[in-house]
C-alpha cells in the first residue's frame, strides 16, 4: 500500500514539473520569436524592433547590423554602444568587430572623400575596437583581418626599431600620416 | 647565488615545435655568492616558447618560465612585469605564478601570455623585450634579465589594398547568433518525461490504469455500490466481503481483524467502520436482519470511500 507521503509527493512533483514544463514552454516561445526577429533582420528587413530595451542582446545586436547595412550609421552606434557591457564574452568580441566596422566603413569613406582629419580618429575608434574584439577572442580572423585593413588605412606612428621599442612610448606620438591604401608596391 | 639559463622552445601547446634550441648561459650572481662564502647554490632558469614562425596580427604568445631556486632564494612577485601594453604592438594579457617549495627552495612556474598587434607589410621579425626577474633571499637581492624572444609576424593580406569581388575593402559584419535553446530543450524532455512518469503513477494508484486491478478494488466495488438500492443491501454486503477478502488473498472474518490490520496497517484509520461493518454482515446474513438498512447502505459506501482513499494513499 502506497503511504500517504508518497502519494502527497507524487503529486507535489507533477504539480512542480508541470509548472517547470510550462515555464520552459514560455522561455521556448520567447527564443522562438526573438530567433524570428533575428533571422528577418539578418534577411535585411527594415521593421523597427518594438521593446527595445527588453529584447535580447542577440536581437539587439541584429538591429544594429541591419542600421549598419542601410548606412544608417548613428542609430548602429547608438545601438552598439549599448551592447558594450554584454556578458557574455563571445558576444561582446561581436559587438566590438561590428563596432570596429561601423567606423572602419566611415574611415574609408571619409578618405575616399579625401577628408582626412575626420578619416583619422574614425580609424583610430575601429582600431581599438579590433583590438578590443581580438583581446576577447585571437582567433577571430575576421577581426584580425579588418585591423590589417585599418592599420594600412592609418599606420601605427611608431616604427619598430630600438628606439620605438621601449616600454610605453607611445604617448608622445603625433599623427604625422596622411591615411589611406598602398596602391602598389614600390 | 648562480644561474643557469635555458631557452627551450618547447611543446607548450599542440601548435609548438618540438625543437630545442641553443642557448644555455652560466651567469654568477655575486651578490649571493659573497654572502654565503662557500660554493654558491645555482638557480635554474628555463623559458618554454612556441614556434618563433608563422604569427599574424591578434595572435597569442604563451611563454612558460620555469624556476628552481635553492636555499630559500624567492622570487619577488610584485616586481613581475603588469599586464596591459608593454609597447605599442605588444600586450602582456595574462599572468600566472605558481610556486611550491621544493629541495630547500622553491619551484616556479610563470606563464606569461603576449597578443601580438603588429601589422606588417611583409614578414618581420620582432621581438618580445627582455625583463628582469628579481630574486631575494633574506635582505640580499639580485636580478636575472630574461632575454628578448624573437620571432616573426606575417601579413594577412598582400600589400596592395583591393576590393573584393563585393567592392569592399574589408571584411563584413558578423550577423548576430542566434538563440540557443539547446539548454531548454533538455530541459523541457525532462519535466516532460516527470511530469508522464508521476503522472502514470498517480493514474496507475488511482485505478485508472486498465490491466492493473488490484489498485482500484474499492473503486470498482464503489461503482457498483453505487448501483444498488436499499434492498439490495445483502448483495451490497457481499460485494464489500469480496473486497475486503481480494484484498487479504484470504477471506477476512471479524475475528480475523487484528491479523488484517496486522498485514495491512493503513487500514486501522477504518477500523471502526469495518467493525460496523461486520457486525451489520452478521446480522444481516446470521441473524434477524438490519434494523436500519437505509442507513447501513449509506454507511457502507461511505466505508467504501474510506478504503478507496486508503488504497490510493490518500489517507
Amino acid at each position: 500500500m502506497i503511504r500517504p507521503l508518497t502519494h502527497k509527493l507524487l503529486i507535489g512533483v507533477l504539480l512542480i514539473s508541470g509548472g517547470v514544463m510550462a515555464a520552459q514552454l514560455g522561455a521556448l516561445l520567447s527564443i522562438a520569436h526573438s530567433n524570428g526577429l533575428i533571422a528577418d533582420f539578418n534577411a535585411g528587413h527594415t521593421n523597427k524592433l518594438s521593446g527595445f530595451g527588453t529584447a535580447a542582446p542577440e536581437v539587439r545586436l541584429a538591429q544594429a547590423v541591419s542600421w549598419q547595412k542601410q548606412r544608417r550609421y548613428e542609430e548602429a552606434l547608438a545601438c552598439l554602444n549599448g551592447l558594450l557591457d554584454t556578458p557574455d564574452p563571445a558576444l561582446q568580441a561581436t559587438v566590438r568587430y561590428n563596432l570596429g566596422n561601423l567606423y572602419l566603413a566611415q574611415a574609408v569613406a571619409k578618405t575616399e572623400a579625401a577628408a582626412f582629419n575626420d578619416a583619422i580618429p574614425l580609424a583610430s575608434l575601429a582600431k581599438q575596437a579590433y583590438r578590443q574584439a581580438l583581446a576577447l577572442d585571437s582567433h577571430y580572423w575576421d577581426a584580425k583581418y579588418n585591423l590589417e585593413v585599418a592599420m594600412r588605412l592609418l599606420p601605427e606612428m611608431a616604427r619598430i626599431n630600438s628606439e620605438d621599442d621601449r616600454p610605453f612610448n607611445q604617448t608622445s606620438q603625433l599623427w604625422t600620416t596622411v591615411p589611406g591604401f598602398p596602391r602598389g608596391l614600390p | 647565488m648562480m644561474m643557469r639559463f635555458k631557452i627551450r622552445s618547447q611543446s607548450l601547446l599542440q601548435s609548438y615545435l618540438p625543437a630545442r634550441l641553443t642557448a644555455r648561459l652560466l651567469l654568477p650572481l655575486c651578490l649571493a655568492t659573497a654572502c654565503t662564502g662557500t660554493t654558491p647554490p645555482h638557480n635554474d632558469v628555463t623559458l618554454l616558447a612556441p614556434r618563433p614562425f608563422g604569427y599574424v596580427i591578434g595572435d597569442t604568445i604563451r611563454h612558460r618560465l620555469i624556476i628552481d631556486t635553492h636555499n630559500g632564494v624567492q622570487l619577488q612577485r610584485n616586481s613581475l612585469p603588469k599586464l596591459g601594453p608593454i609597447n605599442y604592438w605588444l600586450d602582456l594579457t595574462d599572468l600566472t605564478v605558481n610556486a611550491q617549495p621544493r629541495n630547500g627552495g622553491f619551484h616556479y612556474e610563470i606563464d606569461l601570455l603576449y597578443q601580438v598587434f603588429y601589422a606588417p607589410l611583409e614578414v618581420k621579425m620582432l621581438s618580445i623585450p627582455s625583463f628582469n626577474l628579481p630574486l631575494a633571499q633574506g635582505s640580499n637581492t639580485a636580478t636575472q634579465t630574461v632575454p628578448a624572444w624573437h620571432f616573426t609576424v606575417s601579413p594577412l593580406r598582400e600589400l596592395a589594398v583591393r576590393k573584393d569581388n563585393g567592392g569592399d575593402y574589408m571584411r563584413p559584419d558578423t550577423p548576430a547568433p542566434f538563440l540557443d535553446n539547446t539548454v531548454l530543450l533538455q530541459g523541457l524532455l525532462l519535466s516532460t518525461l516527470t511530469v508522464l512518469a508521476s503522472a502514470a503513477y498517480l493514474a496507475y494508484l488511482y485505478g485508472y490504469v486498465p490491466g492493473f486491478p488490484k489498485r482500484s478494488l474499492f473503486k470498482q466495488t464503489g461503482k457498483k455500490l453505487v448501483k444498488l438500492t436499499d434492498a439490495q443491501i445483502g448483495e451490497a454486503l457481499s460485494l464489500f466481503h469480496q473486497a475486503l477478502n481480494t484484498l487479504n488473498g484470504t477471506p477476512v472474518f471479524q475475528a480475523g481483524l487484528t491479523e488484517f490490520y496486522r498485514q495491512h496497517p493503513p487500514y486501522r484509520l477504518a477500523e471502526e467502520p469495518l467493525a460496523t461493518f461486520f457486525q451489520m454482515s452478521n446480522q444481516h446474513f446470521f441473524a434477524d436482519g438490519i434494523a436500519n438498512p437505509i442507513g447501513a447502505l449509506h454507511a457502507l459506501r461511505q466505508l467504501c470511500n474510506l478504503c478507496l482513499a486508503i488504497e490510493r494513499g490518500q489517507r
